[in-house]
């Protein structure tokens, strides 16, 4: 198309034009076609956001509603410790898995330029006229974007755009750690709140309106607490780098355990605030430890002596058959739960208990593990002492999180045995299996959360009542677990035949055979797979909203759009809408592309 | 053979045997699932009759008395008719949104494996921001962009060409006639002569090596066919109406007794068949195979079927179905309802029908009834509603975003030198990826294809977020009137179940015929 001038052979940008967008006729028609399009498109969206019908102070000011919905005031504390641990946790694994990739002075500068120029583009072609619809349905043309704030930010963004364009062939030999970098940019988005002034909606001492709206910097009122967190989590990094150092091998596997238990650990103690009375401690869970302590010990005590091992199977069989009697017995809650660790327990002894160190390690596994899950369940099955006028403290954002979160807990272990059961020899087993995973499969999601909020209730006998939330994680664990179960399933297929003849010839019997040499492969397989599933239970949560459940995506589209007081939101849904796009791509986006980042580094699909 | 068995038996090693403990495992986990179910459906079938609303299907006769927004038919005078109603919009939307999600998800593929930067980047932005957001929000956001649209006035009404207001989209829309059945069936027959031509002229080409115009004479064909057929050429398929109630006329006169007798017969010829054939699936000729416990449970579950199917024919059971639904035949019927059908192909398929087959009608915005409201016309031109653009328009664009990645990998998956070898032949590069590369991408993308259509049939469920009445939202409604929960959700199951069926079955087929042959 382009004749090969010079300047198409021999500049590098000369050759890129030519060899991506205009390499033959059609090509260039695209490429002008598609710049039409993408231009157009931006306008609108531009003109769209800044058009002065929308209102988005109605965003800003509910932002605590959005996040929180009504959790009490005087416990704010609590939800900002939620959100430090997270951090926390996020601090230290970037310290201690930081793979020591480092960038030049030049590529910062690089990408600095890349930014600035992009903001530089995007400014100029900015339209400076909107539409706005009249009532009588004339259009009215309004001034978005005047020439002065143009030219105020164009300029900088210009002048910047040049000196990163020389300065990024800059040749100094200084490199810096990416993570370090990444770290100085989020630092820098936290001291933007400090900086940065918009209008916002402030009531005076009689709770009037305050008009016109004051500038005051974003999240106005929480710049402290993200400041104090972003140092905490800055601390935490250099822990996990001084960790990393000095080649401390436990943390390889205490990092992935803590992330398993924090959402656990934050959702049963730290954000319900747990009503735990002393007596029950001393009459349920001290006695279950040291009854279950005392029974672990001797199973990997006796796990290899070979007088007993004659009777192992017996003995599986016997604790099968107890632990279904315990379960079927009015006892604590805890008493059932440590009953499936002990026949965990019992099937996974024999195989680590062999030598004195393998029996040290294991009981030291036992007692921490019993110790958690006591802890885990005294907070989760208290009530809590925090009062909101909704009847749960769980709205908003945090809702959201609590279902996507404890929709995949409930739904793996679920999903693991049905996929176990369709993969089985035996056909009943297998029918029914397949059976109730293409039936959950078949029905959408709608119509299951339908049927936990107004017929799960019918099905339970008279006195058990649950919570809506929590007849929704039911349903959601089926839902989803279906769903997990077809994706393992296919990682349990592509396990070669040789690895179960292997365990077979060892002596293995079905259950370490599948749990210790199969599984573990097969899910390896499919993280990539799993991770994709949980960011889908992340975005189906937001369903929730139809069956009345106060989740963000209600809050958005009916609560907000129904404020009368102190100011009037009514009918802005809108806003709420392209906020809560906005909010959800984030961190799908964020999540999807550091999950592509951890596959990488897994190794997976490479083999 | 019994007296072998019991001489060999042997109490002491006979439970330790693993075929033994294979068997009784799972007759002790079927005793514990049933009895599970039992309980919970036993409880469920108790708080139900304590409630004072038992569990029956009776309101699928009675009148809801509600209306649907929109449907074939608005104000339906049966439970059963209101559920139709909303099947047909979940089916409508269903079929609407596969075209469109195929072809846009198609070209979006086929754009981010452009050579052409601006392309491939405006195709994956457009891919990573909708793909990223949950399809709710998205549906929401449609239904408050075009509700905030201003309202419909009375300074609007009259005749209009394009529309688009709070109250939907209006737009002109060629509106079928009378004759329109036998212009469309013999418009298929036309199709099919025109791809003759083009086979004939085609193989004319390879055989004598000259430019034998295939494109252009089997265009004309159809040009000059389909001219003939407008005018009135349809009126041929008038002898396919003149069979039809002549069929229509036998299937009445047979009495039920044969129907009943006729599908007796092919249930157990059927059964007999399947039986025979894992039975000798283990027969290699020379010698017998043992057959696994999976054959056992086949051959025994359709010799099951097909007795149940002769019982379904003979016994009164299958009368009492009918009586089930209080008169209302939906289950059963001895003759299938074939009478009815090719009665109705004959009175659409008439020598008498004439007049052009379709009508351009243009929308009109007209008063609503006698109050001050302003409307778009019902029967003129096409109106898409809110909730129906929401949900059609949610659905389609997302899942033409997750058909583009199918498309994308599917192109991927075949190997580069295929397309080295298509270039190599002189092939333009739109032939190239016209014959050589979709064709066989097409055999890879056709199960995960089908995923995402199955997907999309679920996901039209949404559509009772923006008050589309579909299944779901019909369905609400009526358990809202009659406080018939359970049976609702049967019924959505059902539905959902078979339309998933019926999916996956379409796929399975083309997965099969399009599977490469192998030894």
């Amino acid at each position: 198309m382009i004749k090969d001038t010079k300047f198409f052979i021999e500049n590098p940008y000369g050759r890129w034009v030519r060899d991506n967008l205009f390499s033959s006729s059609s090509s260039a028609f695209l490429t002008f076609f598609a710049g039409f399009m993408v231009i157009y498109s931006y306008r609108g969206i531009v003109g769209f956001i800044l058009n002065p019908e929308r209102m988005w102070t109605s965003v800003t000011y509910n932002m605590k509603l959005y996040m929180i919905l009504a959790y009490p005031d005087e416990a704010m504390i609590r939800v900002w410790l939620s959100v430090g641990l997270a951090l926390i946790l996020g601090g230290l694994s970037i310290g201690f898995y930081n793979s020591g990739k480092t960038i030049s002075l030049g590529g910062i500068f690089q990408k600095l330029f890349t930014i600035s120029a992009v903001i530089a583009l995007l400014i100029a072609l900015a339209p400076t006229n909107t539409n706005v619809i009249q009532n009588d349905g004339s259009i009215e043309v309004v001034e978005i974007i005047s020439r002065d704030i143009r030219m105020l930010i164009l300029g900088p963004s210009l002048v910047l755009t040049l000196a990163f364009f020389f300065l990024r062939n800059i040749k100094i030999k200084n490199l810096f750690n990416t993570a370090k970098v990444n770290l100085t940019y989020f630092g820098l988005i936290i001291g933007s709140l400090y900086f940065i002034k918009i209008p916002t909606i402030s009531l005076d001492s009689s709770g009037e309106r305050i008009i016109p709206d004051p500038f005051l910097p974003i999240a106005s009122t929480t710049y402290i607490p993200w400041t104090i967190l972003y140092v905490a989590m800055l601390l935490f990094f250099f822990i996990g780098s001084l960790l990393k150092n000095r080649d401390i091998k436990i943390m390889a596997r205490l990092i992935p355990i803590s992330w398993f238990l924090c959402p656990l650990f934050i959702f049963s103690w730290i954000f319900k605030k747990p009503l735990v009375e002393l007596n029950t401690v001393f009459s349920a869970d001290i006695p279950s430890i040291l009854v279950f302590g005392i029974i672990g010990f001797l199973i990997i005590r006796f796990s290899d002596n070979e007088s007993i091992g004659v009777y192992r199977t017996p003995i599986n069989i016997g604790f099968l058959v107890l632990s279904i009697i315990v379960f079927l017995l009015p006892l604590v809650f805890i008493f059932k739960a440590t009953m499936v660790l002990l026949l965990l327990l019992l099937v996974v002894s024999p195989a680590i208990a062999t030598t004195k160190e393998g029996k040290r390690q294991l009981f030291i596994v036992w007692i921490v593990s019993l110790f958690v899950l006591t802890f885990l369940i005294r907070g989760a099955s208290s009530d809590t002492m925090l009062v909101t006028p909704t009847g749960s403290i769980f709205g908003g954002f945090s809702l959201t999180w609590l279902l996507a979160i404890f929709g995949t807990y409930a739904s793996f272990p679920l999903g693991l045995a049905l996929a176990l059961g369709r993969t089985s020899t035996l056909p009943v087993i297998r029918i029914i299996c397949t059976g109730i995973i293409e039936i959950v499969r078949s029905v959408p999601y709608i119509t299951w959360l339908f049927f936990a909020s107004v017929m799960l209730t019918v099905f339970l006998p008279t006195g058990v009542e649950f919570n809506l939330i929590i007849r929704v994680l039911i349903l959601t664990a089926f839902f989803s677990g279906a769903y997990f179960a077809e994706y393992i399933r296919g990682g349990l297929q592509s396990i070669p035949k040789g690895q179960y003849e292997a365990a077979n010839a060892i002596g293995m019997n079905p259950f370490q055979r599948i749990f210790l040499v199969i599984v573990p492969q097969a899910l390896r397989t499919i993280i990539p797979t799993l991770v994709g599933s949980v960011i889908t239970s992340f975005k189906d949560s937001s369903l929730v909203a139809i069956i009345g459940l106060f989740d963000i995506l209600r809050i958005g589209t009916s609560v907000i759009p129904a404020q009368s007081q102190p100011v009037v939101f009514i009918g802005r849904n809108l806003e709420q809408l392209v906020f809560l796009s906005f909010f959800f791509w984030v961190f799908t986006f964020v999540f999807s592309r550091r999950s592509m980042k951890f596959e990488k580094r897994l190794g997976l699909g490479e083999r | 053979m019994l007296g072998k068995v019991l001489k060999n038996f042997d109490i002491r090693t006979f439970w330790r045997d693993v075929r033994f403990l294979k068997w009784a495992g799972q007759v002790l986990f079927l005793v514990l699932f049933a009895y599970s179910l039992l309980l919970f459906v036993q409880t469920g079938i108790n708080n139900l009759q304590s409630t004072n609303i038992p569990f029956s299907f009776d309101f699928l006769g009675d009148t809801p008395g509600v209306s649907i927004a929109e449907g074939f038919e608005t104000l339906p005078d049966s439970g059963l008719r209101m559920l139709h109603v909303g099947m047909f919009n979940m089916i409508r939307i269903m079929i609407g949104g596969i075209i469109v999600a195929t072809i846009f998800g198609t070209l979006l593929g086929i754009a981010r494996l452009s050579s052409n930067w601006i392309v491939e980047k405006a195709a994956t932005s457009l891919l990573e921001v909708v793909r990223n957001v949950p399809l709710l929000v998205q549906i929401l956001f449609f239904q408050a962009f075009l509700l905030s649209f201003p309202r419909l006035e009375e300074r609007d009404r009259g005749e209009i060409m394009f529309h688009v207001s709070s109250k939907g989209i209006a737009y002109p829309w060629p509106e079928r006639q009378e004759s329109a059945f036998m212009f469309f069936g013999l418009l298929l027959i036309t199709i099919y002569l025109a791809r003759t031509v083009f086979k004939w002229r085609v193989s004319l080409l390879e055989k004598e090596g000259r430019d034998t115009n295939p494109f252009l004479w089997s265009f004309l064909t159809f040009l000059v066919l389909t001219f003939g057929n407008w005018v009135g050429g349809y009126k041929l398929m008038g002898i396919i109406g003149l069979i039809s109630g002549y069929i229509s006329t036998m299937f009445d006169s047979i009495p039920s007794i044969a129907y009943q007798g006729l599908f007796s017969v092919t249930a157990v010829f059927l059964g007999f068949r399947y039986i025979r054939k894992q039975i000798r699936n283990t027969d290699t000729g020379e010698i017998r195979g043992i057959l696994s416990d999976d054959d056992y449970f086949r051959i025994i579950l359709s010799g099951v079927v097909a007795v149940f199917v002769v019982l379904l024919m003979f016994m009164p059971f299958g009368q009492n179905l009918t009586y089930f639904l209080e008169g209302d035949e939906l289950f059963y019927k001895s003759n299938w309802g074939m009478p009815q059908f090719f009665d109705g192909v004959a009175k659409r398929f008439d020598f008498n029908i004439s007049g052009p087959p379709v009508i351009m009608s243009y929308p009109e915005i007209v008063q609503a009834g006698t109050t001050k409201f302003t409307r778009y016309s019902p029967d003129l031109g096409k109106v898409t509603t809110v909730g129906y653009f929401a949900t059609w328009f949610g659905v389609t664009l997302y899942t033409a975003i997750f058909i583009s990645e199918v498309v994308r990998s599917g192109i991927m998956a075949i190997s580069k030198g295929q397309s080295e070898a298509g270039l190599s032949l002189g092939l333009r590069r739109r032939s190239l990826l016209r014959l050589i590369i979709l064709p066989q991408a097409f055999r890879v993308m056709l199960p995960p294809m089908g995923n995402q259509y199955l997907n999309l049939a679920k996901n039209t469920s949404l559509g009772v977020a923006v008050a589309y009445p579909e299944v779901v939202a019909v369905g609400q409604t009526l358990y809202n009137q009659e406080g018939q929960t359970l049976p609702v959700f049967l019924v959505w199951m059902i539905f959902y179940c078979s339309i998933s069926l019926s999916i996956s079955s379409i796929i399975n087929y083309y997965n099969r015929k399009m599977k490469i042959v192998e030894r």
